[in-house]
């Protein structure tokens, strides 16, 4: 039952995300926002006459938005160096991992790595900084392993950049697992502290408050509560690096990212400095999936070199940004939480498919051996689908990317060019 | 001008090789038992990427899903090896007592079933979806056959499962091969022994200057069945129809079309050879590291990028040259031979060596490349 009303809370809110992203008038938009508060509202209150606490649904609710949110992050990354540029990486998870162990290892603090019986053999230094501090690292540091692999592959044809991008995801998981002196190998980085968690969530025990300029923060939440507050700055990043990307997109800056896309030869003709307009975009990119490291990192509280997992943190994002809209940030958005919904929607199955299958090969167990693999395989098989069918994405690529041009002025279909022009 | 310059990097990076072996052979402690381990596995990369080369030549795309199919073809014969060993000694009760002549068929039968295993999976993948995309951009084919290795690799994972897996194959005692003076009396010696007999001499009595190389039967089948493939393939490029067709729309696909080439034809060979010798590859693989599991493929992807990147991307020969320095340089530059590097990082050496490549000379020792910017 609880995963019933789950799933209609994902639904109610993909709907009302869709409805935001892709209608123009605001009032519209409005009506969605507060329409998708009042379905969540209405199933809520509905799932507590049937006996679901409403605490679990709100858990569930808080933690599909920030990890779509997270996704969303990643997308937007990989839509200015693909979308955009045409850079083709397919090393996202490495970037995403060095924001979250780069950030991980500045903010942990080294009294809480010591959770218990036969785990305080710890080897790493920690740094014990604010958050601020480890997300600003991550961005760097992602932006840094970008400089090196842009240096060697974006002077040449796009394989390269993609033979490159894999492999330094794959060195990097490497370098996690065996590296035990600078991030635990394979056991793990557990406990990271989460932003403002100590100075806004009503502690357990009495503590001394947190002060900003000499005024005493309140503490207002309840740890249960904490994830709304997380959930805020989540869409906050979403929203400046939205804004951000929407601006470069009708800069001249991102018209030069376009041409270069489409005729790289021909932009070089133009006077383009190609290769630096690539770097710039490649880090601009890597900088953003950074940050998403780093916000993953702190919202789950654990880092292991599961990480870089090449599925779920480079395939996802690649499929994230294709169903919702190559070179379109809103529907790069989109796509991460449609997908996000997908991919999480499917784990509801593993409730209701058996855990064996008695099969003439021998016992099957469904859950650790077939589910998984099947699940990729339906992804793959969504993706070729919609690179044959419908290559635009959902949301497809706007045309008008000048501010001084009003979209109305110019006609939805290429088709009636010739009459008005 | 710039082409003199080019050339000076070319003799440059010749003789870093030349001065890395030789490092190798004085100057790191056993470096001869490395060297040739590394020239073992590095003529089962070459196996590997020639596929790869090939495919990037003629179909004009880097395929990343040649790892995966290199792991199905090994998995392929994993299954028909354990499959061969119950049933051969009932078909024929003579072999019931000779075990190891069982396990010996058993691993060339599940070599050859692999081999064809990986061809068909090939051509269906590109039956199903290469050749609808045979004029688009490379960049499609290139999202294409990176879904098409995540979707092998599941594939792998639902069928044989996640864990380690082995070949029937068990384990040989290895013959010493010691060259020097061994008995120190001034003559040079070579001797030839059992395991035995090398750990009498390999223990205290060996003196100073002697070479000792360990290699099983295992290890002496794998260098010689590969270096024989890659001959072989040396002789059908250049002495066959096909194979000189293969390179003619290698050269230059519109015009080898022109002289009345069947392209889909070469191309479907293409196919057959990469995924064939990727399949045998990936059986060695199992029989020299002991085990394969799902991930092997796309670990050792990384190696044959670096080997085919570093020989010239699209040159046959370039892949076998790139495929041995990268080999006996991930033998010789980790543990046991320089003991601070931990051996895992064998592939990060292969993908360190391949940026320097692309950064001093991206169309590798023996290959051409494009440059834009």
């Amino acid at each position: 039952m609880a995963q019933i009303f789950a799933l209609l809370l994902m639904l109610s809110s993909l709907a009302g995300l869709w409805i935001l992203l892709t209608r123009k008038s605001r009032r519209t938009r409005w009506a969605a926002l507060l329409g998708t508060f009042a379905v969540w509202a209405l199933l809520l209150v509905g799932a507590q006459a049937v006996g679901v606490p409403p605490d679990r649904m709100f858990s569930f609710l808080s933690a599909f938005l920030i990890i779509a949110g997270i996704y969303a992050v990643l997308t937007l990354g990989l839509n200015i160096q693909w979308g955009y540029t045409g850079l083709f990486n397919i090393g996202v998870a490495g970037f995403f991992g060095v924001g979250a162990y780069v950030s991980t290892i500045l903010v942990q603090d080294p009294a809480k790595m010591a959770v218990g019986a036969g785990l305080e053999g710890f080897f790493a230094t920690y740094f014990n900084q604010p958050f601020l501090v480890g997300f600003v690292a991550a961005m760097v540091a992602s932006g840094l392993t970008a400089l090196i692999v842009g240096f060697a592959t974006l002077r040449l044809r796009a394989d390269y950049l993609a033979i490159a991008t894999i492999g330094i995801a794959e060195i990097l998981r490497l370098i996690a697992t065996n590296e035990r002196g600078l991030t635990e190998g394979n056991r793990g980085i557990p406990n990271i502290p989460q932003p403002l968690h100590e100075c806004i969530v009503i502690p357990l025990q009495e503590s001394p408050p947190c002060r900003l300029l000499g005024i005493e923060i309140p503490r207002f939440l309840e740890p249960a509560q904490y994830n709304w507050f997380y959930l805020v700055l989540v869409l906050g990043v979403i929203f400046v690096a939205f804004l951000a990307l929407e601006r470069i997109a009708r800069s001249p800056w991102g018209r030069s990212l376009r041409a270069i896309r489409e005729d790289e030869d021909a932009a070089l003709a133009l006077g383009k400095n190609t290769f630096r307009f690539k770097m710039q975009a490649f880090v601009v990119g890597a900088v953003i999936m950074g940050a998403a490291g780093s916000l993953w990192a702190h919202f789950v509280k654990f880092v292991d070199p599961q990480i870089f997992d090449a599925i779920s943190r480079t395939f996802l994002v690649w499929v994230m940004l294709i169903v919702g809209g190559t070179g379109n940030n809103r529907g790069a958005i989109l796509g991460a939480f449609i997908m996000w919904g997908i991919w999480s929607g499917t784990n509801f199955l593993n409730d209701v498919l058996p855990p064996t299958l008695e099969t003439p090969i021998g016992r099957i167990d469904v859950a650790a051996q077939l589910f998984g693999p099947l699940r990729i395989m339906a992804i793959v098989i969504i993706l070729e689908l919609i690179l044959l069918f419908r290559p635009r994405g959902l949301l497809g690529e706007e045309r008008v990317t000048s501010t001084m041009i009003e979209p109305s002025a110019v006609p939805a279909k290429p088709k009636a060019e010739p009459a008005s022009d | 001008m710039r082409s003199q310059r080019v050339d000076i990097v070319k003799w440059a990076i010749w003789g870093v090789i030349v001065l890395g072996l030789l490092w190798g052979l004085f100057f790191v402690k056993n470096g001869p038992q490395f060297i040739v381990s590394g020239i073992r596995f590095g003529s089962i990369l070459m196996l590997g990427a020639i596929g790869l080369t090939l495919t990037y030549r003629i179909l004009n795309f880097a395929n990343f899903s040649h790892g995966d199919i290199l792991i199905f073809g090994a998995y392929v014969a994993l299954t028909v090896d354990w499959w061969l060993v119950g049933q051969l000694p009932e078909w024929f009760p003579r072999l019931a007592e000779a075990d190891t002549a069982v396990r010996w068929l058993a691993i060339v039968g599940a070599m050859i079933v692999g081999a064809i295993g990986a061809i068909l999976i090939a051509l269906l993948i590109d039956k199903l979806i290469y050749s609808r995309l045979r004029r688009s951009a490379a960049v499609v084919l290139v999202i294409a056959s990176f879904g098409m290795a995540l979707f092998l690799r599941a594939l792998v994972q639902a069928i044989w499962g996640v864990g380690n897996q082995a070949y029937a194959m068990r384990t040989q005692l290895p013959t010493f091969y010691a060259f020097g003076d061994l008995n120190g009396d001034g003559r040079f010696d070579v001797f030839v022994g059992a395991m035995k007999d090398l750990l009498a001499l390999a223990g205290t009595a060996r003196p100073e200057g002697a070479v000792v190389i360990t290699m099983t039967p295992v290890q002496w089948v794998t260098l010689i069945v590969s270096l024989t493939l890659v001959t072989l393939l040396h002789f059908f490029l250049k002495y066959t129809k096909t194979g000189k067709a293969m390179r003619a729309l290698a050269d230059n696909m519109d015009l080898a079309r022109v002289t009345g080439i069947n392209a889909e034809r070469i191309i479907r060979w293409t196919w057959a050879i990469g995924a064939g010798l990727a399949a045998i590859a990936g059986v060695f693989i199992g029989l020299n590291w002991g085990i394969i599991t799902p991930n092997t493929g796309a670990l050792v992807l990384l190696s044959l990028f670096a080997a085919v990147i570093l020989g010239g991307i699209g040159s046959p020969y370039g892949a076998m040259l790139g495929a041995l320095v990268i080999g006996i340089a991930q033998n010789l530059l980790v543990a046991p031979a320089i003991p601070q590097i931990n051996s895992q990082y064998k592939p990060a050496i292969a993908f360190a060596m391949m940026i320097v490549m692309l950064l001093i000379r991206p169309q590798g020792l023996l290959g051409e490349a494009e440059r834009k910017g």
